[in-house]
């Protein structure tokens, strides 16, 4: 706990396409109180539609919240200009399409928008800054590929180096290893842990694996419904209890035996006689 | 960065050469020692000195002109649509300029004479832009709602466009269907002079903000997060893009294909970086329209072909093989 970031009685969601005809507003997340340390790796898990994603994008400002507030660092979130807050909290959101093919480093390049001048011209810091991305997301060699032609685990990769040249201490990840290989899901959240232990990088992560969840996270939130039903260490949250209330399914919590956090197995209902 | 420097020399170099060829050729062929006596008198009497002066140079003017600000603008539209296949008219821009015109003819001609044509375009114009900004705003600016309403707004528009045509004789409109063809031949001096001050203008603002726009193409969520306001930045590009296309469409009517195959030109040549994108599309454009204009004034010598005509018999002919033969054609 602390007060890096502190979301005050959040309420949030989506309106019908059409304005002025009062049609029923959708409220995704509701009244949800929250607040972080700086250097916590905080992972969200829950349902479909539990409001994980709208969370994210109200920390992004991509939504507005219709109620409550969210200070971070002390500072009200709204006080923030684009490019400021673009420096502070960088955001990968699960499905990005790219219509047109840049090439990688220019597509890193990019990420160091907040930090260009009126002319948005890259300066040798730019160009360093990326180069240091690059070789820490070990994207080095795919530099002049187009961006359309790399494999799902290069192209996460890349988007990867991209939030992290923005130089954020805040990073908003969604569903950031979905799709992709065990190995290339390891890779990835092991570069993430490096940068959260090593440069005490803040990580609010949505997951759907809940074992990867329980690795690598200091603290899960699980939600349900648009409220955080469970907030707590990995131990705390991941029991069959929990998991089964939330996601209406059987689950068995047993433990891994190399890090003894919190393993969850799943139980087919199939098949099963009814007694 | 040697690349840049050798792709804009040689563009400049072409659209020079291509300048000079467009005053040269013609129905009265000028040799090049003679265009350049011609040029340094410019109060000269003789006849080839005002075939020079009055005729190509405004005309080879005004379509260096469009055709730079088509297919910049073609560049700007495909960014914040974030579609490889928008191009200056998708959203209705020149479905506005036909009905204004159409209407400027039946009630302002008698008293605008050469410049109802124009003027009543650029109003028709700066409606369906005022529209379409209307409608797109219902919908946050996103991109299927700016397509949706500049398609419908565009079909809206043709159609009473042709119903007027039906209902009042064909005759009285032989200019306007020009026009609609594309025609670089009616534009009186002054309006040339305004169109070329909106078009550089309109251009130079662009390329100042270009940076901006390599974002939008990333997405609202991946915009916002990298301190870009997704609609107030779609609607800048929108507005500035509109209005250069609206004083291309006023001065010379719908030229087709220039918006629409330069840009994917030098997307493959240059990259989609838009700081490099737009300025080689501004010099491509010139250089495209240049070269079909003085092709449709020389082929088939009396007769002109409508330079749309051209752009879009050659557009969609290298399209074709293009599309075809390149391997490195990534946009689809």
């Amino acid at each position: 706990m602390g007060n890096f970031l502190v979301a005050d009685n959040l309420t949030c969601g989506y309106t019908e396409e059409v304005p002025h005809r009062h049609l029923p507003k959708r409220e995704v997340i509701k009244n949800i109180s929250l607040s972080l340390g700086e250097g916590e790796f905080i992972g969200m898990i829950g349902p479909n539609g539990a409001g994980k994603t709208t969370f994210l994008r109200v920390l992004t400002r991509i939504l507005k919240p219709w109620k409550g507030k969210i200070f971070f660092q002390g500072k009200n979130l709204e006080k923030f200009s684009p490019k400021q807050l673009a420096k502070e909290i960088a955001f990968l959101p699960q499905n990005i399409e790219i219509p047109f093919p840049f090439s990688v480093e220019t597509f890193i390049l990019l990420g160091r928008y907040p930090y260009l001048d009126y002319f948005g011209r890259f300066n040798f810091q730019d160009e360093q800054q990326v180069k240091k991305m690059m070789e820490l997301t070990d994207t080095v060699h795919l530099k002049d590929k187009k961006i359309n032609t790399l494999s799902g685990g290069e192209r996460q990769r890349v988007f990867l180096a991209q939030t992290l040249v923005q130089e954020p201490k805040l990073l908003l990840l969604d569903e950031p290893v979905a799709h992709l290989d065990i190995g290339h899901q390891i890779e990835i959240l092991d570069l993430i842990k490096r940068l959260n232990q090593e440069k005490n990088l803040t990580v609010i992560a949505v997951f759907h694996d809940l074992n990867l969840a329980s690795e690598y996270c200091d603290r899960l939130l699980l939600l349900n419904e648009g409220k955080i039903y469970k907030n707590g260490q990995p131990e705390e949250v991941l029991t069959y209890k929990n998991l089964e209330e939330v996601y209406k399914t059987v689950v068995i919590v047993s433990k891994n035996p190399l890090s003894s956090k919190p393993h969850v197995l799943l139980v087919p209902q199939w098949g099963k006689k009814c007694n | 960065m040697k690349r840049k420097i050798l792709l804009f020399v040689s563009l400049f170099f072409l659209l020079f050469s291509s300048f000079i060829a467009s005053l040269i050729l013609g129905g009265e062929k000028i040799s090049l020692r003679c265009l350049l006596t011609v040029l340094s008198n410019p109060a000269g009497e003789n006849p080839i000195s005002t075939i020079v002066w009055r005729i190509r140079l405004p005309r080879s003017l005004l379509a260096l002109m469009v055709g730079a600000g088509l297919a910049t603008c073609g560049c700007v539209f495909q960014g914040i649509l974030r579609n490889p296949l928008a191009e200056p008219y998708t959203l209705g821009i020149s479905g506005g300029a036909a009905l204004g015109a159409v209407l400027g003819e039946i009630f302002f001609s008698h008293l605008l004479g050469y410049y109802s044509l124009p003027l009543t375009s650029f109003l028709g114009a700066l409606f369906s832009i005022f529209l379409v900004y209307f409608f797109a705003s219902q919908k946050k600016f996103n991109p299927t709602g700016l397509i949706l309403s500049g398609v419908i707004l565009s079909f809206l528009f043709s159609s009473f466009v042709l119903l007027i045509f039906a209902l009042i004789r064909p005759e009285r409109f032989h200019t306007i269907i020009l026009w609609l063809m594309g025609d670089l031949s009616a534009a009186p001096t002054e309006i040339i002079r305004i169109v070329s001050f909106c078009i550089i203008s309109g251009f130079v603002l662009l390329v100042f903000l270009s940076r901006k726009l390599d974002i939008l193409t990333l997405g609202e969520e991946k915009a916002t997060s990298l301190g870009v306001e997704p609609e107030s930045g779609k609607k800048i590009f929108f507005l500035l893009a509109s209005l250069i296309v609206s004083a291309c469409v006023s001065s010379a009517g719908m030229i087709a294909f220039v918006g629409l195959i330069v840009p994917h030109f030098f997307r493959w040549i240059t990259g989609t970086e838009h700081p490099t994108l737009l300025p080689a599309a501004f010099l491509g454009g010139a250089i495209f329209l240049l070269l079909a204009d003085t092709c449709a004034r020389t082929i088939i010598y009396p007769v002109e072909i409508p330079v749309g005509v051209i752009t879009g018999i050659i557009g969609g002919i290298f399209f074709l093989i293009f599309f075809l033969k390149s391997k490195k054609w990534e946009i689809f």
